[in-house]
């Protein structure tokens, strides 16, 4: 879907994006935190439906807490941030400045409804961060819903269908840094066939420059 | 209709703020007023920052510029920031809100909408369930620890820490499993104390404790950490040998048993000696089951006892 200069463009561009997320987390959880998106994918939900087609980093089997966000206008779509539950209730121990590993956690069932009340803050400002640098990129306003949290119970063969709603998805896998926890999750953004060609007009020119 | 959704906003069991694009305060609900003591006339048309100096920090500044400028919505949660509105009330601990920011447009005005919820009473909840839950999660912990403790005394005898006639018998039956795959032999041997009862009347249960303990400590020192000694009760005990080579094996451990009681044992200001007498049973030669290999080294012991103790005897006479 996307050509290698393409892809390195997007990938540098959302990178950016995130940083500045993270510069927000860092100062409200008041330690340091880094956000890195080491890949971006566009592809389609056939794609991501075709059996054949692999999704290795892709945390989407089993127990997973979807934050999810439309925007719209022009550019329009959702956004996702999926993390596995098990490691969203370590991102929200060490926001809290609470410390404990992957074994220590015994079951999802720890998340309780604070905890998702910070889920929440934490994905509207990075999908905030990022989507808002997209409309500025694309130049266009956009508006946006406060997110939504689900816990959702995946098995391996629905693990697409959260997709199906839209056509095209980009994906940028994205892994949080928070002093001594890594926290591996995935930012989805469904985006229509008219955004997603704007997206990669927008991209070609500033390749042309 | 104005007047109608006006009310209404005064109603709402919620702080409703908003501000203009200068962070002036435009509306300010009675929630708000009954909440932080302050009216509508100290409020409305005041800087935010100008009530509460926090709103002029970084984040706050950005939180409501996004709304303002971007258009964007955020959640703030108390977990995070605890507090955002201070209420009247100064002697209520530990308030937390959480804060709802969203943009209005108006033509060409923009506004902040802050919807400021009290979730103080939420939240001690919360920490009780955590509590609750990390109590019954301690509870369990300590009925799980109770029920190997228990698991542990049903199989072991309390005096000298040995497998008792239970775990001996579950002992001697995988032994016997892994013998007949294996092709192998295995000994089963009883001893009994010659002379216990004398030393215990005459110098108590107590010092026979002491003696069955060091008893225990002279059997190990013979046997290898494979083999199993088990004590079935008074002056009893029961060694299972795994996989010796034929019967001789058997009978150089239990000339080494009988070796070790040669020397006197010392119980803190007492001295006493006693022997012991072993049967010894051999599995596959004696019999190919655990209760007669049992019994037949108990009759092998009953042969040693009849013949002056102090001694050991096959259950099949053997030559070695």
């Amino acid at each position: 879907m996307l050509n290698p200069l393409q892809k390195d463009a997007l990938t540098e561009m959302v990178n950016v994006y995130v940083g500045q997320a993270a510069s927000f987390l860092s100062e409200m959880v008041n330690q340091k935190v880094i956000l890195a998106v080491p890949e971006v994918e566009l592809i389609t939900v056939n794609e991501a439906e075709n059996a054949n087609y692999n999704l290795p980093a892709l945390p989407l089997a089993g127990h997973i807490i979807s934050s999810s966000m439309r925007f719209g206008n022009d550019f329009k779509g959702k956004a996702f941030l999926v993390f596995p539950a098990e490691e969203a209730k370590l991102l929200v121990n060490a926001c809290m400045g609470e410390y404990s590993d992957l074994e220590d956690q015994q079951d999802f069932c720890g998340l309780l409804d604070t905890d998702f009340d910070v889920l929440k803050e934490i994905s509207n400002v990075i999908l905030n961060a990022v989507m808002g640098e997209f409309g500025n990129f694309l130049d266009t306003r956009l508006e946006y819903s406060l997110p939504e949290i689900e816990l959702l119970y995946l098995s391996e063969s629905e693990q697409k269908s959260i997709l199906e709603q839209d056509i095209y998805i980009l994906l940028l896998h994205t892994s949080f840094l928070l002093s001594k926890t890594q926290i591996k999750g995935v930012i989805m953004i469904a985006l229509s066939m008219n955004s997603v060609s704007w997206l990669i007009a927008k991209i070609d020119k500033l390749l042309e420059v | 209709m104005h007047q109608i959704v006006y009310h209404a906003l005064e109603k709402l069991n919620m702080g409703i703020i908003i501000i203009d694009q200068d962070h002036k305060i435009v509306v300010w609900n009675n929630w708000m007023e009954r909440y932080t003591g302050k009216s509508k006339e100290e409020t409305i048309g005041e800087k935010l920052n100008f009530i509460y100096p926090h709103f002029a920090g970084k984040n706050h500044m950005s939180i409501l510029n996004s709304a303002l400028k971007l258009g964007q919505s955020r959640f703030c949660s108390s977990t995070l920031h605890k507090i955002f509105v201070f209420p009247a009330d100064e002697g209520r601990k530990n308030v937390q809100q959480n804060m709802q920011v969203d943009a209005i447009v108006c033509g060409e005005e923009r506004y902040a909408l802050l919807q400021i919820t009290d979730i103080t009473g939420y939240h001690n909840r919360v920490s009780q369930l955590k509590h609750a839950i990390r109590e019954i999660g301690l509870e369990n912990e300590q009925i799980k620890i109770a029920g190997d403790i228990s698991r542990y005394q049903a199989l072991h005898d309390s005096l000298t820490g040995l497998p008792n006639r239970v775990l001996l018998g579950d002992r001697l039956e995988a032994a016997i499993s892994s013998a007949r795959r294996n092709n192998q032999k295995l000994a089963v041997m009883f001893i009994d104390l010659d002379g216990f009862k004398a030393v215990n009347d005459k110098y108590g249960h107590a010092v026979g404790d002491l003696l069955l303990k060091a008893v225990v400590v002279r059997l190990k020192q013979n046997l290898r950490e494979s083999d199993t000694l088990a004590r079935l009760g008074g002056d009893e005990f029961m060694v299972i040998l795994f996989e010796i080579k034929g019967v001789e094996d058997a009978a150089n451990v239990a000339q080494k048993l009988l070796d070790s009681f040669e020397r006197v044992f010392e119980l803190n200001e007492h001295r006493a000696s006693v022997t012991a007498s072993i049967g010894i049973s051999i599995y596959p030669i004696d019999s190919l089951d655990a209760d007669t290999l049992t019994k037949q080294a108990d009759s092998a012991m009953y042969k040693a006892k009849m013949a002056g103790k102090n001694a050991f005897k096959f259950y099949n006479e053997v030559k070695i």
